[in-house]
């Protein structure tokens, strides 16, 4: 099978997954028995009149078959029309979109450092393996994932904002973006919404080095969730590419042992840690809810956090939709890639 | 792998994070206020109703009213207006408008923005907001003449049309009589009509600024007048702002939702021509997150922070608060507001009508009888549910209403005390009647939302005190998703479940039509029907004199309570909205003051040391 064929099978597959999730969502918001698909529409203390709620039902087609309602729902879809969203009073797919952004910048970082610190400690441990610095990587990385993010956000927080502060000593940001006082004195113009990106194209230095000190936090937090298993997953490949014939060839010609792992054993290995990066990045664009929350990062994850405290269902499931389309995309992404990084994939 | 070229590449990270920290936090100036808020503005549009307390607090900074309320004082007093004059019994209304004060964008107020005002949040007519709750009006001929008929909210209206839309103008709600006075022609004598105009919705926005930002609909079955489309939010609105008032909205952040305030250098003053902000910008910044609002506080990065109930004992001393309500920081530096009498109920509802998934009556009906009511309302521990369940920041009331309103009585009776005795008593006796005893058991369902816990514990109490009395009623607690926790009350599916609201003016108005009226919001899904309630609620209504309205609200909360148809749990005295979040100052904040119609701060008042 060609590549354009391969993509091309994959994208309509693709559809047929998105249908699948728009079907769940749809039955979770609409055809939950017992429940009432219009609360999700009007905040239970608001004294709307019985026929006001009638109207709202013709409206949103309730009284409908279920299956005609999914046709609407689906045709709504596809027009962009993903509901309207109480938290955000705006419409559900602006109101993501609006946060992507932030989201990527922060899922991005968090990969960058999880690959950046994960494969350099995977191949330490797999060069010293059974050694103490094998040991040791493998016992940080997983204590690492073992920690919930919430709860290794806000220790953070308190000896990287508090404690520092407390000492008198310069500290990094708790919370947001970028300082209060930057983006009133040295605002920046829109470009793509990726700050650190937007201030290096605008030259605003200022802006660059607040949005960089405040990513640093949420980012290292976010980073462990996929360090442990980017070091597992190098320290496994590692090792089995080194016991590869051509390794002991390349070794008995008497090369270098750095030249050995970077440029023979590294290049073989890294395949699997890429498809651990690309579906890490997928469940960080739709997984950063709480460290979002925690740092009160302005992403998809922040708003999806306040449309569960709100009760906004739409938003929820809208939410939902998005992630899970991402995560195919991105996975398409991976697997195309694949070709690139390793000259023996063919499709 | 090259082990001096990876302690390099860590070495130059190192340095690089070690230049990126060493630029610091700096803290906010003496002349800016930062507020860590648990939710952020949504929307800033006074036509649409909010609960929220950020929403309000722009709002009331930014806008300003007809009447206000001159500082602790709960009683409106002209504010954009320098008088008016009551006519016709009570149906119109005619106010006289200071001269020279300007909107933020320049105009001049006058009558035409009044008029252009009070129409505009008629013809927009927001379904999802309780601003609509004013000046339509819920129930009918409604407030404003000629509004209840065209809302399809609140009203009988049934399009948004053009016709629609003359029709609602040439009714006459506002008119401008020249250009500093303004008249308000009701549909019929209404007793808060001054208190409904100094809320939020009563908000005063300049025409030519709105419809500057206003497209004419495309569709021809929409109607409009220049700057309003019926039926239709201003999406321009809803995030930027023109008023009056001595702040001037600078920035909302929609992804953030953070705003920013800075004072307006041409401010007019108020009424005794001496408000004069000391604060320049005030920065709200929505912090979900309960850990980071309390640390930023405790580092001094901000000057105000909500701190949820539940984790009010890290600010505040819990014993000396639980065992002899006093308020005392524990940690340094840091004050906390109150308690106040606030706008929050928490409450019980028993259904008189239990209904089947397809809308028959169920079978069993425990509610109808009125010693079944009572004996409930007498196995719900209220003041261990205040102490535990809101660590003490809810106070004891026996009706509807919290100290904080008009006519709220503390001579207004409650029919019923904890005393599981006495509910055993009239529960084995009404179970006689109502087809149950220790011989005949019958289950009931208890329900409550699973995303609120303290809902969970008050179910959990009156279930186990009731099935405690071996009366032949076997109580089942059921925690419901939120939909199916409104979808089970709203259509009467379940006979005791678990509440609170909330109320946007210190008027009562809204509460005794909720609870006492038969179209009242909560009544009705009680199936609770009172001719003497009703008729007690419309006099009330249209009562302008406030010594008889008082009287009638009395005695309306008396009729109600004889009936037993809620179980009053308490009302909120933090100082916060919402409620579970009490807002925590810093002590360097200095000129606050409590006014409960306020629900939230007017920076005017404050200052930093």
């Amino acid at each position: 099978m060609g590549f354009l064929a391969y993509v091309l099978k994959r994208l309509a597959l693709l559809g047929l997954v998105l249908l699948g999730v728009s079907l769940v969502v749809f039955l979770i918001l609409r055809g939950m028995p017992g429940v009432d698909p219009l609360a999700a529409y009007i905040p239970p203390g608001l004294p709307v009149s019985p026929e006001a709620l009638a109207r709202l039902r013709q409206d949103l087609h309730l009284d409908e078959p279920l299956l005609v309602q999914y046709l609407y729902y689906v045709s709504d879809l596809l027009r962009g029309d993903w509901g309207h969203s109480r938290t955000a009073a705006q419409p559900v797919l602006d109101a993501l979109l609006g946060r992507l952004p932030a989201t990527i910048e922060l899922a991005v970082c968090a990969v960058v450092l999880s690959v950046g610190i994960g494969v350099p400690a995977g191949i330490l441990a797999a060069v010293r393996r059974d050694r103490a610095a094998d040991i040791a990587v493998r016992i940080v990385s997983i204590t690492g994932v073992s920690f919930p993010v919430f709860w290794l956000g806000i220790i953070l927080q308190l000896v990287f904002f508090y404690a520092l502060g407390q000492l008198g000593l310069p500290n990094l940001p708790s919370r947001g973006r970028v300082g209060d006082e930057v983006a009133l004195l040295h605002p920046l113009g829109p470009v793509t919404g990726l700050y650190v990106v937007d201030s290096l194209v605008r030259g605003n230095l200022t802006f660059f080095v607040s949005a960089v000190r405040h990513l640093v936090l949420p980012a290292f937090t976010l980073s462990l969730i996929g360090l442990a298993v980017v070091v597992r997953i190098m320290r496994a490949s590692m090792l089995e590419v080194l016991r590869q014939d051509y390794i002991l060839l390349a070794r008995s010609k008497g090369l270098p042992a750095r030249i050995i792992i970077v440029r023979h054993a590294l290049r073989n290995a890294i395949t699997p840690v890429l498809t651990t990066a690309g579906t890490t990045l997928g469940i960080l664009l739709g997984g950063a809810v709480v460290v979002e929350t925690v740092f009160s990062w302005p992403g998809m994850g922040r708003l999806a956090a306040q449309g569960i405290l709100n009760n906004d269902s739409v938003l929820v499931v809208g939410f939902t939709l998005f992630v899970a389309t991402m995560m195919v995309l991105v996975n398409l992404v991976v697997d195309i890639l694949y070709a690139v990084v390793d000259p023996r994939v063919r499709y | 792998m090259n082990l001096p070229r990876l302690r390099m590449a860590v070495q130059v990270v190192l340095v690089a994070l070690a230049v990126v920290v060493a630029v610091g936090v700096a803290g906010a100036a003496p002349d800016t206020l930062i507020w860590d808020i648990a939710a952020g503005p949504q929307y800033v549009d006074p036509v649409m109703g909010t609960a929220a307390q950020a929403n309000v607090t722009v709002l009331q900074n930014v806008y300003e009213r007809l009447v206000w309320y001159d500082g602790a004082s709960t009683q409106p007093i002209p504010w954009l207006a320098s008088g008016w004059e009551v006519k016709d019994g009570g149906r119109r209304y005619v106010f006289k408008l200071r001269k020279g004060i300007k909107f933020h964008d320049g105009s001049e107020l006058d009558a035409t923005a009044v008029k252009f005002s009070f129409d505009r949040a008629v013809l927009i007519d927001d379904p999802t907001g309780i601003g609509s709750f004013f000046p339509t009006g819920t129930a009918a001929p409604g407030i404003l003449k000629g509004a209840w008929e065209f809302s399809k909210a609140f009203g009988a209206g049934k399009d948004y049309s053009q016709a629609a839309v003359d029709k609602y103008m040439a009714a006459g709600a506002v008119k401008v009589v020249d250009p500093q006075t303004v008249e308000f022609n009701l549909a019929q004598p209404y007793g808060a009509f001054i208190t409904d105009l100094a809320t939020f919705m009563g908000s005063i926005v300049p025409s030519s600024y709105v419809a500057k930002h206003w497209s004419k609909p495309t569709d021809p079955a929409k109607g409009y007048v220049t700057g309003v489309t019926a039926g239709q939010r201003d999406d321009w609105m809803l995030y930027n702002a023109s008023g009056t008032g001595p702040y001037i909205l600078d920035k909302f952040d929609k992804a953030t939702a953070n705003v920013v305030l800075k004072a307006n250098p041409n401010y007019w003053g108020g009424p005794a021509g001496k408000i004069k902000p000391k604060l320049q910008t005030v920065i709200v910044r929505a912090t979900l997150d309960q850990a980071t609002r309390l640390l930023n506080l405790k580092a001094g990065a901000v000057d105000i922070a909500d701190i949820s109930t539940a984790a009010i004992f890290d600010v505040i001393d819990k014993k000396k608060w639980l065992d002899d309500g006093k308020i005392e920081p524990v940690v340094p530096g840091v004050s906390v507001p109150g308690p106040f009498p606030w706008l929050t109920l928490y409450f019980a509802k028993m259904n008189l009508k239990i209904k089947n998934p397809d809308g028959s009556a169920a079978a069993f009906q425990p509610f109808q009888d009125a010693r079944v009511r009572k004996a409930f309302a007498s196995a719900l521990d209220t003041a261990d549910i205040r102490r535990n369940v809101f660590n003490g920041f809810a106070q004891p009331i026996a009706w509807g209403l919290t100290p904080a309103q008009f006519g709220y009585d503390p001579g207004v009776k409650a029919s019923y005390a904890f005393n599981p005795d006495q509910a055993r008593k009239l529960l084995l006796e009404a179970g006689k009647d109502a087809g149950f005893g220790p011989d005949k058991p019958k289950d009931l369902v208890v329900i409550y939302n699973a995303a609120a816990p303290w809902q969970g514990y008050i179910a959990t109490q009156v279930s186990a005190n009731i099935n405690k009395l071996n009366v032949g009623l076997k109580l089942d607690v059921k925690a419901l998703s939120f939909s199916e926790y409104v979808n089970s009350w709203r259509s009467q599916l379940t006979g005791f479940s678990i509440h609170s609201t909330f109320s946007l003016t210190a008027d009562p108005n809204s509460w005794l039509s909720a609870f006492g009226t038969s179209a009242g919001f909560w009544a009705r899904t009680n199936s609770y029907n009172n001719a003497r309630a009703d008729e007690l609620y419309t006099r009330q209504f249209q009562a302008l004199d406030p010594k008889q309205r008082a009287k009638l609200i009395s005695e309306l909360m008396q009729v109600v309570n004889d009936d037993v148809l809620w179980v009053w749990i308490g009302a909120a005295t933090a100082y916060g909205q919402p409620t579970f979040n009490p807002n925590v100052l810093r002590s360097s904040v200095k000129g606050f003051y409590y006014n409960p119609t306020y629900q939230g701060f007017y920076f005017p008042a404050l200052w930093k040391e």
